[in-house]
């Protein structure tokens, strides 16, 4: 159930970056999954989404699953050493994930949508994380019952 | 240990899905099943689209309505003396053929922050398989929005006039004999560039795209409103004089707009 609730906020995410804006929402969705969840249905998220973005906005098919899945896998690398559960590290790696994301499309003004992406990133992994925590302590307050 | 090994072998496993589709997208072996997805989002972003700019497009739509109506007109007249004038010296010679326009809705229009920030870049409900080519010209009324950049089976992409990568021969003046170069510099700006410093552009003055089309009438047709000057830029050291343009049309507020597809 939970997953399905998750993949149908991403795809409402792939719909609004496509139609709306060219901030990457659908990858700092994506890190913040990586980083709370820490499942490997997020590769295959990520896989999807990509691939759904790149036909709605005309780009070459595989080239943002490309990308999503680099970043992640990166993530995923880091995580093994450090704690990456933090807001830090997400504003961190939403920021740098981004800026090169941006650059790599060739969307304008790279620099200030990072900066906007990461804070918007630490504001998601932010919502996520209570969503989480109440899930966690239902789930608890079942198992107790 | 076991966790990471999974991860590595998931990893790959997309990883080399990726590239393999990456791949072969440059062949166009996907446009049939990507034209499906597209087909099947579109009308979702139509109506997201369509949605949000009912919400803004409440306020001082008349008046904006009128002013534009009113520099058309405007532009109409100014062609119609012109038109009478090279009738009356019988030099024009009309031409065999006149362009029909492919309206389309505008499914996405994405920018830095929606409403706040100019797209750079329209995405449409018309494709391939309506005939629309990579350089046609897109337009409003008789407003030149941009042209095509990208096009798949069902939706195509079309790059403003405002766009950073923009760049097309225009005209201004009363005669519309003073040549220039429009360049989009993204942020819905856009700048008059290569004029002599002899010619004379005054505020106000609308800009008219030159023309450029091929013999089946496509790409960029003549007389098309660009925008007015608001801004001259003359220096005596420089060898040529600039103006800041603004355009007369809200792209932001368009949920139509017509594709010249010539023939």
């Amino acid at each position: 159930m939970r997953i399905w609730i998750l993949s149908f906020i991403l795809l409402i995410m792939v719909l609004i970056e496509a139609t709306f804006t060219t901030v990457p929402i659908v990858l700092l969705l994506l890190i913040s999954f990586l980083v709370l969840e820490k499942k490997s249905w997020v590769f295959s998220a990520a896989f999807f989404s990509g691939l759904a973005l790149d036909i709605l906005s005309l780009r070459f098919l595989g080239s943002t699953s490309l990308y999503f899945i680099i970043v992640l896998f990166i993530i995923n690398l880091y995580e093994r050493r450090f704690e990456t559960a933090n807001i830090y590290f997400v504003l961190f790696a939403s920021f740098i994930g981004s800026f090169f994301y941006l650059t790599v499309f060739d969307i304008r003004f790279a620099f200030p949508q990072a900066l906007f992406s990461a804070f918007l990133g630490s504001l998601i992994f932010f919502l996520i994380s209570i969503l989480s925590k109440k899930e966690k302590l239902g789930y608890k307050y079942r198992i107790g019952k | 240990m076991q966790k990471g090994k999974k991860y590595l072998s998931i990893f790959i496993v997309f990883l080399i899905l990726s590239a393999i589709i990456f791949g072969l997208s440059k062949t166009g072996i996907f446009s049939y099943p990507a034209s499906f997805v597209s087909s099947a989002f579109s009308p979702v972003q139509s109506r997201f689209l369509h949605f949000t700019i009912g919400i803004k497009s409440f306020d001082n739509r008349n008046l904006k309505e009128e002013n534009l109506m009113l520099l058309s007109q405007m532009s109409d007249y100014q062609k119609l003396k012109e038109q009478n004038k090279s009738l009356l010296d019988q030099f024009q010679t009309s031409s065999p053929k006149s362009p029909s326009l492919l309206p389309a809705d505008v499914i996405g229009a994405p920018s830095f922050i929606p409403g706040l920030s100019a797209p750079e870049n329209l995405i449409i409900n018309k494709g391939l398989k309506d005939n629309v080519k990579v350089g046609q010209a897109v337009i409003f009324k008789n407003n030149l929005i941009g042209k095509v950049e990208k096009v798949n089976q069902n939706i195509s992409q079309v790059m403003l006039i405002t766009n950073s990568n923009s760049s097309l021969t225009v005209v201004t003046g009363n005669e519309k004999n003073i040549l220039g170069v429009l360049n989009g510099e993204g942020s819905g700006e856009m700048v008059l560039d290569n004029v002599l410093l002899s010619e004379n552009l005054k505020n106000g003055d609308l800009v008219f795209t030159k023309g450029d089309v091929n013999l089946n009438l496509e790409g960029i047709p003549p007389d098309l409103i660009i925008g007015k000057i608001i801004s001259v830029e003359k220096r005596p050291s420089a060898l040529f004089q600039k103006a800041q343009i603004q355009g007369l049309i809200d792209i932001t507020k368009l949920s139509t707009v017509f594709i010249v597809s010539g023939q």
